[in-house]
């Protein structure tokens, strides 16, 4: 599988050139963002064909009967709908923006291969990233909402796509990972455990992913709903 | 702003030529009147209202960039 790896001002401007230099098409590639871009650091992609091979052998879909049942999740189609509809969705707001997408995948609890889809709004003035991420993001989870509701419709499974506008998700990541870190020193020295504010699913998954590899702390979620928060205990 | 709320409805619904937007310009506010089909209005609505509040808060963000309210109303 060949790849490149390239850096530019900005995670759209470097997908462009790796396009490029490849001469291959966006929807015929893996785009994984290594480093997103800021005032300091430039953007860092990296470009990957898919084996060609896999895509050869595989089996001829059978033309006859359309039978529909439950076809396989095809992560690239749902990031390529979603683009679509988060596109016509900036379109019609007048906002000027590019969309990029990013698919990565990890490991689950249970060793389990997990995608995620990442959609990425860049170009957008400072004021419209404030409006479109809204009071503690909660606009923004409405937008990220109503696309993967949309998205849904089309591909016939929740996507779980992530939408990131003006780096809000690594600086709101960062900082919990750093109120994580705290809350664990905390929790060390003195022994007791410590209750966090109620936070959002996607949030709270952070925190706890945060201190998973801590041999001194563990993390636990209790409550319901909009409650529902995380306690970090002693390990003994 | 009325062709926002239009698209992401017909992205919605499952009779998309039975979507109707009347809108309403005031000072401070705009109104929408949204009507879908009857099969359509739980979809557009959503569990606890879930996606109408994604829909309003969405077309808010257009709306605060002309400085502006917007009220939705939901028939079918």
């Amino acid at each position: 599988m060949p790849s490149i790896e390239i850096s530019a001002r900005t995670i759209a401007e470097a997908t462009r050139l790796a396009l490029e230099q490849m001469g291959v098409d966006e929807d015929e590639v893996l785009i994984e963002v290594l480093q997103n871009g800021d005032d300091e650091n430039e953007a860092l992609v990296r470009v990957s064909t898919t084996d060609p091979v896999a895509t050869d052998t595989a089996p001829d879909e059978p033309d006859e009967a359309p039978r529909r049942t439950r076809a396989p999740f095809d992560p690239q189609a749902a990031g390529a709908e979603g683009r679509r509809i988060l596109e016509g969705i900036l379109d019609r707001m007048d906002v000027e923006a590019y969309v990029s997408v990013q698919h990565s995948t990890s490991t689950g609890p249970e060793g389990e291969t997990q995608h995620s889809i990442m959609l990425y709004v860049e170009g957008l003035d400072e004021e419209t990233v404030g409006i479109m991420i809204g009071r503690r993001g909660e606009t923004l989870r409405s937008l990220q909402f109503l696309l993967n509701t949309l998205v849904n419709r089309h591909v016939g499974r929740w996507p779980q796509i992530v939408i990131d506008v003006g780096n809000y998700r690594q600086r709101r990541q960062e900082s919990l990972e750093g109120l994580a870190r705290r809350v664990a020193e905390q929790v060390r020295a003195t022994g007791r455990p410590q209750a966090l504010d109620p936070m959002q699913a996607y949030d709270r998954r952070i925190v706890h992913m945060a201190l998973r590899e801590d041999p001194t702390v563990y993390t636990e979620s209790t409550g319901e709903g909009e409650t529902r928060k995380i306690t970090v205990y002693p390990k003994k | 702003m009325k062709e926002l709320l239009i698209f992401i409805v017909k992205e919605l619904v499952d009779e998309p030529d039975a979507v109707r937007v009347r809108e309403r310009d005031g000072r401070f506010a705009i109104t929408f009147e949204l009507t879908v089909a009857p099969g359509d209005a739980g979809k557009v609505i959503g569990r606890s209202g879930r996606v109408a509040k994604a829909i309003r808060d969405v077309l808010g963000v257009a709306a605060a960039r002309e400085r502006k309210r917007v009220h939705l109303d939901i028939n079918s």
